[in-house]
């Protein structure tokens, strides 16, 4: 996918699902806050009206009870009769009445009831009539004389004027010499005041708790006294409903409610026994506000993602992936051949170094002038070397024709050679013990000889009598025809030492081989143009004891008994060789023959071998390891197993020098 | 005690004891002092000085403007810090009743003698707690120069023309208001049947947008009517002639359908510490020269038969003062109303008179 399209779709779960999961979370926020400001706002307004009316009502209990006390009033009712009440108390009780209602506006009747409940005075502001002046059978009068406190207000509907309205009441009690003289109890009479609620019409009529909540005042039997203006509302709640909302006013929870066929939130709180103060959300509105909240955040959250995506990615694109395309076309354009830096698109500068991108086109615009001068020099360096070429070429031709004749004249004198070395070879396997001789000497035995070359300094002798049987593998200097020159010395001397001179004693033997060496190779005197020697391991069966004597010029004997592999170590010093002395003595070791005894003689060709993983040499320790997994196969097996683990080992790495292992078991 | 703070002791001592005599002397001449509560341009200050000189006691007058202001101090104090109190006969029922006047010691007055048996008699239950002083008529006050036309009915005070809009004071008397609206629909004042009562209310209060003011005419030269700002008054007969005199285009009239007869006594308050004093008082001003001589001060009849030999041909012939007969026999006394009835005409004069 181009880097274009990965962008794309990069930039879909960095900035479109958060951005998305913003929105719902900021939708879910602002639904809460809905939630919360509506009840909010219904809980502070019931407050403030509650405040408001609370306010006005101590107002109105103080004034009505300051009238009460007053001289006029109480002078008033401290008359028995009637004609005198009239005629000289009553006027200005009731302009004190008057003045009153010019001070509060909303106090618009003021009465004075008999304790029969007749009524005595009455001054009104608004010239109401008056439906009744006797209120004995009033359910309200009925409420005032049982009320045990002096003082008694509700709100009601005004018979009068069927229009809600606050009446406040004050029991009044005066001693009068006549009466309690004459042991009447002291007169009383009530003073009525009627209270335009105005501090309650005035906050509650227009009120809008969001576009259509409202508030409304009910009585102690759930008649709504005050409502809205700018809607209706049923008279009375059913039973059911005033139960339910009267106990939500009394603990002020929110209560939801189903009227008017629309769900409600109300909140109420029961100012007295016959005020309760309501506001009302509207549910379905708070719902529809919701739904219109949550398609803005929606609209919002998609407008920006619609912005936010096109300008990021554009930025981006421009900020990285522009500058990748031009390298790539620059890139191009080199690779044809042109050397050139294009114009920058707008935006781009080589070496503002203010980011990385940046420092990636100057170093590519060092890069491509750096090119071009190379590829300047280069065509003037290939102008230069064709011209050399040109000249060579017709020198190499001359001598091609040369060397051809010399290649047939290399080839006759290879093939001689190799004829040659085919018929050292044969030689060298003559030099070999006879087979027939090995097998009846040596039944249980094997021989690995690998030399590395058609001809190698690898050889093995062997020697029988009826007392013992003599058994040497000689590792000679050198592989190939100087190795194979140096076994045909070696067996030469080995067995003119063992035959002639009757030597089978292997210190002895080692001995005079040495020496045999050095003076076959004049290695004796100063004048030794050879350097060379051989290493030896050699082996001296005796029948009759059942033992065999091991002694060795650097070839140790490995001995397996009952799979326990044990190292017989030979002299760290090998024949022949400038260095070595005539004198120089071998140790032998003695083993007594057992049955299953299993020994082994290896060239330090095995050894020394490189390959396996690591291209390092087998190793002693590798070798012995093989040893000890094959000892108890059959040798036959043996041989085949331990050539197949040499040859994984070798690998393809080149054959160092000659191999040779025999294998002995009893 | 050298002789420097001696006089200072001396200066001091003499200060403390004029502030003493200040308190305790009586000032400007005088003993003691009456306070008489009254109608403001309602007595003749010489009289009162002439007495003061002659007795001693000095009487210094407190006013009221209207009988319901007069009730609404005698009802707050309870008669405190007055001695007399001057009272419609109609009325001293209620306020001996209410415990404000005290029984007025005849013996102390014996120039009651003069007073006319019938106006002692008018108000029976009165007779024990006050002294009949003056009586008079309520009328129609009006300019005819203005209104271009006589007034002789009540209605055109009730039932007024539109031009006379903001230009009728009406005499802020609860009786007296509808009591005149009673005569106007052409009742006795004294008749209460339901009809009547809510005829005469209806009428009142269909008049009020024509009424400025319901109050007591100023009788002073800024008088409203003499000034023209009212053109119609319901009014005392005297204050008529008390305005007439600055300006002789006020008019005065006994509507022909008849009018309340009051009669203004002198009481004396149950509270006052100088009755003997108060008594002396009005027996000084019952002396039938001074009973004259008050009532040509204040243009109303008097009650002192004896004056009527110190009254002048103009005081006497004025038929405002004393109205011939015909106007007398169509007028009455309102006497006899129920309390309801009182507590009715009360009601509707603060409806009235407060909106």
């Amino acid at each position: 996918m181009k880097l274009r399209g990965q962008l794309a779709l990069t930039l879909v779960p960095m900035v479109v699902l958060p951005l998305l999961l913003f929105g719902w979370l900021a939708g879910r926020y602002l639904e809460e806050s809905q939630r919360q400001a509506l009840r909010s706002e219904m809980s502070t307004l019931l407050e403030q009206m509650e405040t408001n009316a609370t306010t006005h009502l101590q107002a109105i209990r103080a004034n009505v009870e300051a009238l009460a006390r007053s001289k006029l009033v109480t002078g008033y009712l401290g008359v028995e009769e009637e004609l005198t009440r009239y005629t000289v108390l009553q006027a200005p009780m009731l302009q004190l009445f008057a003045d009153t209602a010019l001070v509060y506006p909303d106090y618009y009747e003021f009465r004075i009831l008999l304790p029969d409940g007749s009524e005595d005075a009455r001054y009104t502001v608004t010239g109401l009539g008056n439906r009744s002046d006797d209120e004995a059978d009033s359910p309200y009068f009925r409420r005032i004389v049982q009320n045990a406190d002096d003082y008694y207000q509700e709100i009601m509907l005004n018979p009068d004027n069927e229009q809600a309205a606050l009446l406040a009441s004050k029991r009044i009690t005066v001693q009068t010499a006549t009466r309690s003289g004459m042991g009447k109890e002291p007169l009383q009479g009530y003073l009525l005041l009627t209270v335009q609620p105005r501090f309650l019409t005035s906050q509650i009529q227009p009120l809008h708790i969001g576009q259509e909540g409202f508030a409304f005042i009910a009585d102690a039997e759930g008649r709504i006294l005050i409502g809205p203006s700018w809607r209706p509302l049923p008279m009375q709640f059913t039973d059911e409903e005033w139960q339910a909302l009267r106990s939500a006013a009394q603990s002020r929870a929110f209560t939801p409610l189903s009227w008017m066929g629309n769900r409600y939130v109300l909140r109420g709180i029961a100012l007295d026994h016959s005020l309760y103060l309501f506001t009302v959300g509207d549910e379905n509105e708070l719902s529809a506000g919701i739904h219109a909240l949550y398609w803005q955040v929606a609209g919002m959250t998609l407008a920006v993602i619609f912005l936010l995506f096109p300008l990021l990615y554009m930025a981006m694109q421009r900020q990285f992936i522009r500058p990748i395309l031009f390298l790539s076309q620059v890139s191009q354009a080199v690779g044809r051949g042109h050397f050139t830096m294009p114009p920058l698109p707008t935006g781009m500068k080589i070496g503002s170094k203010e980011n990385e991108l940046d420092e990636l086109l100057a170093a590519f615009a060092h890069m491509v002038v750096d090119l071009d001068q190379l590829h300047s020099a280069l065509r003037k360096h290939a102008a230069e070397l064709e011209e050399k070429v040109a000249e060579r070429t017709a020198e190499l031709h001359s001598k091609n024709i040369a060397l051809e004749g010399s290649l047939l004249t290399i080839a006759e004198a290879n093939r001689k050679i190799q004829d040659s070395i085919q018929y050292a070879r044969t030689i060298q396997q003559s030099l070999l013990p006879n087979p027939a001789l090995w097998q009846a000497v040596l039944p249980e035995s094997f021989v690995l000889w690998l030399p590395r070359d058609v001809v190698g300094g690898d050889i093995y002798f062997v020697d029988a009598t009826e007392e013992s049987i003599l058994l040497a593998l000689l590792d000679c200097t050198g592989h190939g025809v100087p190795g194979a020159f140096m076994t045909m010395i070696a067996v030469a001397g080995l067995r003119r030492i063992v035959r002639e001179e009757g030597i089978r004693q292997p210190n002895q033997l080692l001995q005079a081989l040495n020496g045999a060496i050095k003076s076959t190779l004049h290695q004796d005197s100063e004048h030794a143009q050879s350097n060379d020697g051989l290493d030896i391991g050699l082996l001296v069966v005796e029948r009759h004891k059942q033992q065999l004597l091991y002694a060795g010029a650097r070839i140790p004997l490995l001995l397996v008994r009952d799979g326990v592999l044990t190292v017989l170590p030979a002299e760290r010093k090998s024949l022949g060789y400038k260095e070595s002395r005539l004198e120089q003595s071998y140790t032998v070791h003695t083993v007594p023959i057992e049955p299953g005894l299993t020994v082994y003689l290896t060239s330090d060709g095995v050894i020394d071998q490189l390959g396996g993983a690591k291209g390092l040499p087998l190793g002693n320790r590798r070798w012995q390891a093989l040893l000890r997994e094959h000892c108890r196969q059959p040798l036959a097996w043996q041989k085949e197993l331990l050539l197949d683990a040499f040859l994984n080992y070798q690998g393809d790495m080149e054959r160092m020098d000659d191999v040779t292992v025999i294998g002995l078991r009893w | 005690m050298n002789s420097t703070s001696g006089r200072s002791w001396g200066g001091l001592a003499g200060l403390l004891l004029l502030l003493a005599l200040w308190f305790v002397l009586p000032q400007k001449g005088y003993s003691e002092e009456l306070v008489l509560l009254n109608w403001e341009e309602y007595m003749d200050r010489g009289l009162l000085d002439a007495f003061e000189k002659e007795s001693g006691i000095h009487v210094r007058e407190v006013f009221f403007e209207t009988e319901e202001a007069r009730d609404a101090l005698l009802a707050q104090t309870g008669g405190e810090g007055y001695d007399l109190v001057v009272v419609q006969a109609k009325d001293i029922q209620a306020y001996a009743h209410s415990g404000w006047l005290t029984p007025i010691p005849a013996d102390k007055i014996p120039n009651m003698k003069h007073i006319g048996a019938k106006w002692r008699a008018t108000y029976p239950e009165a007779e024990q707690y006050g002294v009949p002083w003056l009586w008079g008529t309520l009328g129609i006050g009006y300019r005819p120069d203005l209104l271009k036309r006589e007034v002789s009915s009540w209605m055109d005070l009730l039932q007024p023309a539109n031009e006379l809009k903001g230009r009728i004071m009406m005499l802020s008397d609860a009786i007296g208001m509808r009591t005149i609206a009673m005569k106007a629909l052409g009742y006795s004042m004294n008749d209460v049947n339901k009809k009547v009562l809510e005829g005469s209310a209806d009428l009142l209060r269909k008049q009020k947008p024509f009424v400025h003011t319901y109050g007591y005419m100023g009788l002073g030269e800024k008088s409203p009517l003499i000034t023209g700002q009212y053109w119609m008054a319901l009014m005392f007969n005297g204050d008529a002639i008390t305005l007439s005199k600055m300006e002789p285009n006020i008019a005065f009239v006994v509507p022909k359908e008849g009018t309340l007869l009051w009669v203004d006594c002198f009481t004396i308050a149950k509270a006052s510490k100088k009755k003997e004093q108060a008594a002396r008082l009005i027996n000084f001003l019952h002396q039938p020269k001074n009973a004259a001589r008050l009532a040509e001060t204040v243009h109303f009849a008097s009650v002192n038969e004896g004056a009527l030999p110190f009254l002048s041909a103009e005081h006497r012939n004025n038929p405002i003062i004393y109205p011939p007969q015909e106007v007398m026999g169509r007028s009455e006394f309102p006497k006899n109303l129920p309390a309801k009835v009182i507590n009715q005409f009360k009601s509707l004069h603060t409806e009235l008179t407060n909106k």
